[in-house]
């Protein structure tokens, strides 16, 4: 009988600092573990204690797999003090990820505040990955200040792609930021887009959620085209455990991307 | 199968000739208390009028479930044979939702799945119905009709012996290999339906008693009802003191957490038991919390039973066991909670 609750041995091959409190670890598990971008893992370190993250990497890459981390809890505090050459476990993908065939024949609005650009950036990866299956991804994403963003390379590569539009903001200026000051929905302003042709993606923290919500359905964006990651502290990752329930769903399987329109009756959806 | 009668002086060679092979788990009853479930041997189970303190997924999901060596080692150990003898129909009710839980979906959990086929279940019919007890009102009696392998009916509370009943095919072979069980007579026949129209009666009384109307009705209720429209939410919350009892007690309850520990130079994992009154269960990292207050813990505990588990798997996550209101150290009545929905 095999064991969904047993992770498979992994290596950190690297380490990346992002910003002061957000690592990116470089992992390359025993097995390739194939997930769809936006499915999670769940991530053990031995003895400690495991949670869930979505992987920041490309899902076609399957041997190697980014996690982002921001240092926010016991088990993320001690991930942040692993260092290359360290074992963890990883198992899953777990739950549903982003329905790209749904997005076919469409632009992508994406909308990303703080470490919530980890999941979007494996998006990012699968839907250019295809060569012009997706002509117009627009990418706005604000961080609380200069110093928090992540994924700064990345940010100047998809600055210079065509298919790629990226606006950014921060909520606090620093001396030398050329680029807007104000929350990450401000950016929307300034993008033309049709609702009806395009879908839009959410993630980050809450309230970012929240607004970024308000903002597209304020746009026109249908219900059922807004799609939004959800975080709650899955812990089996099976369906099992209760952790994560969200009115009639379990985050952990049946999302943790959701579309609005599944979530719009439950209350406290951005508690 | 027709029921066997077992005398009450052959009872225990009875039980050990249907348990052999297995770990015995069997009543222990004290006078004036309700039974145990201990480990035993066939001449000691004193059986008892009503269910056990302990609730019967404790012996297929255990409070810590050792899930072994972090990475190595065997996928899922053996686990021994168990008999259970006196598990009462509330429990097997129960045992219906975590087969639901553990075994049905995409992913079976194999821990439950070979402790549940572990497990040889002899259970037996309540005769005098605990005064907190209300599983009629979820349709069901105080005695079991599916779900054993056997099920005994005392008569007289044993004085008379016992009839059994066989349940499944494990149940039938093993009730066939036994030597020299009469038939039950159509008098004892007639004593077992009297004995359980009377239990029966004494529940349905008392679900009466505690108003609460019908079931559907309280899940429509809640599924309507918002936090701040109701202060009985609040009141009731704020005897809680968080001590998870009401979880743990719980036949149906079954969340658990993933734990890994370093013990013994070993990186081990467990699946320990959790339970969502405790401020934690619904916290991520950074602190956000969606169930952060105890009123908003205590409505996600019905809306689980009531609401969450017959839309998912089409069962009350309620077996009306009583267990929890007997338990609760702030005297919260899990009744009076669902009355008060009704009445919202």
């Amino acid at each position: 009988m095999s064991d969904p609750y047993r992770p498979i041995k992994t290596r950190v091959e690297k380490v990346i600092t992002e910003s002061p409190t957000i690592k990116t670890f470089v992992l390359r598990p025993e097995q390739p573990i194939e997930f769809q971008t936006g499915q999670f893992v769940e991530m053990t370190v031995p003895g400690i204690g495991e949670a869930p993250f979505t992987p920041s990497s490309s899902p076609q890459i399957q041997e190697q797999m980014d996690v982002t981390i921001m240092n926010a809890g016991r088990v993320t505090s001690l991930v942040h003090q692993l260092e290359p050459g360290a074992t963890v476990g990883v198992r899953g993908p777990y739950g549903k990820g982003y329905p790209l065939d749904k997005f076919d024949g469409k632009d992508i609005l994406i909308l990303g505040g703080g470490v919530g650009l980890a999941p979007l950036r494996s998006l990012l990866y699968a839907l250019y990955a295809g060569p012009d299956r997706f002509k117009r991804i627009v990418l706005c994403y604000g961080a609380k200040t200069p110093a928090e963003i992540i994924y700064k390379k990345q940010l100047d590569e998809w600055r210079r792609m065509e298919q790629v539009e990226l606006h950014q903001s921060v909520d606090k200026a620093a001396e030398g930021w050329q680029y807007t000051e104000g929350v990450v929905t401000v950016l929307v302003d300034d993008v033309e887009i049709d609702p009806a042709k395009s879908v839009g993606v959410v993630c980050g923290p809450p309230i970012m959620m929240k607004f970024g919500t308000q903002k597209l359905l304020g746009l026109g964006y249908a219900d059922e085209d807004i799609y939004l990651s959800m975080e709650k502290n899955m812990s089996c990752g099976v369906g099992k455990c209760g952790h994560c329930r969200l009115g009639p769903f379990y985050v952990c399987k049946d999302g943790p991307v959701f579309t609005y329109a599944q979530l719009k009756d439950i209350d406290k959806i951005w508690d | 199968m027709a029921p066997k009668f077992v005398s009450r002086d052959t009872f225990a060679r009875f039980i050990a000739g249907v348990t052999g092979g297995h770990e015995l788990y069997g009543h222990q009853t004290q006078e004036g208390g309700p039974p145990h479930i201990v480990r035993t041997s066939p001449g000691d189970i004193t059986l008892g009028t009503a269910r056990a303190v302990e609730p019967v997924k404790a012996f297929v999901c255990p409070p810590r479930e050792d899930l072994g060596e972090c990475f190595d080692g065997e996928p899922v150990p053996d686990t021994p044979l168990l008999a259970l003898v006196g598990l009462t129909n509330c429990d097997l009710q129960a045992l219906k939702v975590l087969d639901e839980v553990f075994l049905g979906g995409d992913v079976k959990d194999p821990y439950y799945e070979k402790r549940r086929q572990n497990l040889l279940i002899i259970s037996m019919d309540c005769t005098e119905p605990r005064d907190v007890c209300f599983c009629t009102f979820f349709g069901e009696q105080p005695y079991p009709e599916d779900g054993y392998d056997l099920n005994l009916s005392p008569l007289s509370n044993g004085e008379q012996g016992y009839l059994v009943e066989a349940g499944s095919d494990k149940g039938r072979e093993l009730l066939a290999a036994q030597q020299g069980l009469a038939d039950a007579t159509d008098a004892q026949l007639r004593q077992r339906q009297q004995q359980r129209t009377q239990a029966t009666r004494k529940v349905d009384q008392q679900a009466a008693e505690a108003g609460l109307g019908n079931i559907e009705e309280i899940a429509e209720k809640l599924r309507k009802s918002k936090e701040e429209d109701a202060e009985f939410w609040h009141t009731h919350a704020n005897k809680c003191v968080e001590c998870g009892a009401c979880n743990f007690i719980c036949p149906a309850c079954h969340c658990f957490l993933r734990v890994d520990a370093a013990e013994r130079g070993e990186f081990k994992r467990f699946k320990n038991w959790d339970s969502c009154q405790y401020p934690a269960f619904a916290r991520v990292a950074g602190g956000a919390n969606p169930r952060s207050r105890r009123t908003e813990r205590l409505q996600n505990r019905f809306e689980k039973k009531f609401d969450f588990l017959p839309s998912t798997i089409n069962r009350w996550g309620c077996t009306g066991c009583g267990r929890c209101t007997e338990a609760c150290a702030g005297d919260i009545d899990i009744r009076e909670v669902l009355k008060d929905i009704l009445l919202s």
